[in-house]
């Protein structure tokens, strides 16, 4: 049967229940079906006056786009027949497309409500085809549809990661669009980096009881943007989470400075100040720059002068 | 305590233990589930209780021990705890906050007994996953257990509690036998440790465990860097060593307040979260989060200068370096108490 495309409904809540995705069909889709018209017939079922449209979302929407009177369109009558053809069209994209994580999102969420899979089912029988690959990870993507508009947007456009949507619901849903603007869009962050600020901005918080959301807003309304921003921001968000820990590394660098080393001599404390290990390390490019460095790290100075590094890894600042 | 519900393991109902511990509750509902599996979760099931089948192994291996290469365990019996202590790592290992005891102690006894003959010279802590104390009415752990390092000399039994009763330890115990009190200063009791019993309850509770004959050991642990916390630790040093006898302390434990990285969540959600966490944490190289260790050492030594002259301390999960800056060098053996 065939039937102009603007008589089926791809549009309504009805027809909602079987769509998971709005991304823009491929170039290649849309010049075969410039070229022969839809193919394959869409799937749609009857629903009082109504034609619902079950799967062919994208095929409907060029051929709309495209003008064409008329598509082919398999009629189904009974919801049973729907969900069953809702199934199948799933599994067969599953079979030949890649999902971003917005469309697996809808699609867990379809597979709830409208398959009425169970979450062990969704678990057994799609974490895997839909690559997902872990039940942690799937716990993930079915709370994506929680997060608005921009960001499921940045999420479809693979321009942030889903790890950064995990970041974003960790934190209280009123912050979520300030941290993504500032954080993740303005200052380019990666996955590490934002939970890195998401978590200094917590410590803050309790630490000087105060909102997340009000600096958030004090990094909205700076200056700049990009890598060399946010790392300006993390590094004062450091000074601010941990006051002890800032000034503590800080006393150790004037000291190392104090030193007068050379300059290939790198001195670096143990990672957080955990043990007694100063790292002395240096590179030298010929046999005079060595013997500099040697008879920099042997004078009597330099030995009397690092033992107030270890003071500063027992004591701090 | 008394539950306002209990929840039984149907396996559990085989045991003559169940009835007796379902006879000491009358007219408090009782649901039988097939595992503790099933127990519902939720902050409020602490003022439930479940009975259940103790399965597997009871005696593990203490990663987190003190004393040096002495072999350390605990015992995973009890589960759970009718207190709640906002810095308690059970939060983290436990979905249900339900209390669980077992109609079968005699094989977590079993398990005790297996371990010592392994292990002459184990410390087995009792009181790791639960109070050694405040649930052993109807656990019926420590008491036994008591008995079966009388014959093990090497090795040492802990029961360690912040309970206000010893009513269930049995008199004259052998010398290996410790009753151990987790001490806080009464602020840090207020604010951390909600259904506890007060500083000067569990002095008294230890004084009745000398009495008994029991040798009692000081846990200091963990110590919490809230607002005015030295002037509170050095008081609770003071009374401790005025209030105690001291001969009968074996030792002292002294700990900084850690936790693992996941239970992190868990601790932010909390009331108490801005004072337990509001201060310098690093995540150190143990994977756990911990204070600053400039910190954890002015927090050690404020305890340790005044309690180090009058018993042997001991520092629970510091490294070598942190047990030099606070003990200081010739004074730290390893394996042997300074």
């Amino acid at each position: 049967m065939t039937r102009s495309p603007l008589a089926i409904d791809a549009d309504s809540p009805a027809a909602e229940r079987f769509r998971y995705t709005r991304t823009p069909a491929p170039e290649g889709l849309r010049a075969s079906i410039a070229a022969a018209g839809v193919i394959s017939p869409v799937v749609a079922v009857r629903e009082g006056d109504s034609v619902v449209l079950v799967t062919g979302f994208r095929r409907v929407l060029l051929a709309r786009e495209l003008g064409l009177p008329e598509i082919p369109v398999r009629i189904l009558d009974s919801p049973a027949e729907a969900r069953e053809a809702f199934r199948l069209g799933l599994w067969e994209n599953i079979g030949h497309r890649r999902f971003h994580p917005v469309e697996i999102a809808a699609i867990l969420a379809r597979l709830e409500s409208t398959l009425g899979a169970c979450e062990a089912a969704i678990e057994s029988e799609w974490m895997r085809p839909l690559g997902i690959p872990t039940p942690g990870m799937l716990r993930l993507y079915r709370r994506i549809e929680e997060l608005d508009a921009g960001v499921r947007e940045a999420l479809a456009s693979e321009a942030i990661d889903v790890r950064h949507a995990e970041v974003l619901l960790e934190m209280a849903p009123e912050n979520r669009r300030d941290f993504f603007d500032a954080v993740i869009r303005r200052g380019r962050s990666t996955v590490s980096d934002a939970r890195k600020a998401l978590r200094l901005l917590r410590d803050i918080a309790l630490r000087e009881r105060c909102d997340v959301g009000a600096m958030l807003a004090a990094m909205r309304d700076s200056e700049g943007e990009g890598r060399p921003w946010l790392d300006a921001w993390i590094s004062l968000l450091r000074i601010r989470a941990a006051p002890a820990v800032a000034a503590a590394e800080a006393r150790f660098l004037a000291e190392v400075r104090r030193l007068g080393l050379p300059g290939g001599v790198r001195v670096d404390p143990p990672p957080t100040f955990e043990g007694d290990e100063i790292r002395f390390g240096f590179v030298a490019r010929d046999a005079g720059g060595y013997a500099r460095i040697a008879r920099a790290l042997a004078a009597a100075e330099t030995i009397e002068g690092a033992s107030a590094l270890w003071r500063i890894l027992r004591e701090g600042a | 305590m008394k539950p306002r519900r209990i929840w039984v393991e149907r396996s559990a109902r085989a045991f003559g233990r169940c009835d007796e511990i379902l006879a000491r509750f009358p007219g408090i509902p009782v649901t039988e589930i097939e595992s503790i599996r099933e127990l519902p979760r939720g902050s409020e099931g602490r003022f439930g209780l479940a009975i259940a089948v103790k399965r597997g192994e009871s005696v593990k291996p203490f990663a987190g021990g003190c004393y040096g290469d002495v072999p350390e365990f605990f015992v995973a019996g009890a589960l759970g705890c009718p207190c709640d202590c906002a810095y308690c790592y059970v939060q983290g290992y436990l979905e249900s906050r339900i209390p669980v005891v077992h109609a079968n102690p005699e094989s977590i006894l079993d398990d005790i007994a297996g371990t010592i003959a392994r292990e002459p010279r184990a410390h087995i802590h009792l009181g790791h996953l639960a109070d050694g104390l405040l649930l052993e009415p109807l656990a019926g752990i420590a008491g036994p257990a008591v008995g079966l390092v009388r014959g093990a000399p090497e090795a040492t039994l802990e029961i360690r509690t912040k309970g206000p009763c010893v009513d269930v330890l049995p008199p004259d115990p052998p010398p290996n036998a410790i009753a151990s009190w987790t001490f806080s200063p009464p602020a840090a009791i207020a604010r951390f440790e909600s259904g506890t019993a007060s500083l000067a309850a569990r002095i008294a509770a230890a004084r009745d465990a000398v009495q008994r004959g029991y040798r009692i050991g000081i846990r200091i642990d963990p110590i919490i860097r809230f607002p005015g916390w030295r002037a509170a630790y050095r008081d609770l040093a003071s009374a401790l060593l005025r209030d105690l006898p001291r001969k009968a302390v074996r030792d002292c434990v002294l700990g900084t307040f850690r936790f693992p990285a996941d239970l992190e969540p868990i601790l932010r959600a909390r009331p108490e979260a801005a004072d337990l966490l509001g201060e310098d944490l690093v995540e150190a190289p143990d994977g756990k989060r911990r204070y600053f260790r400039p910190l954890r050492i002015e927090m050690l030594r404020v305890l340790a200068s005044r309690l180090g002259g009058h018993f042997r301390i001991w520092l629970a999960m510091e490294d070598d370096a942190v047990r030099d800056d606070v003990l200081g060098a010739p004074r730290r053996q390893k394996g042997n108490p300074c």
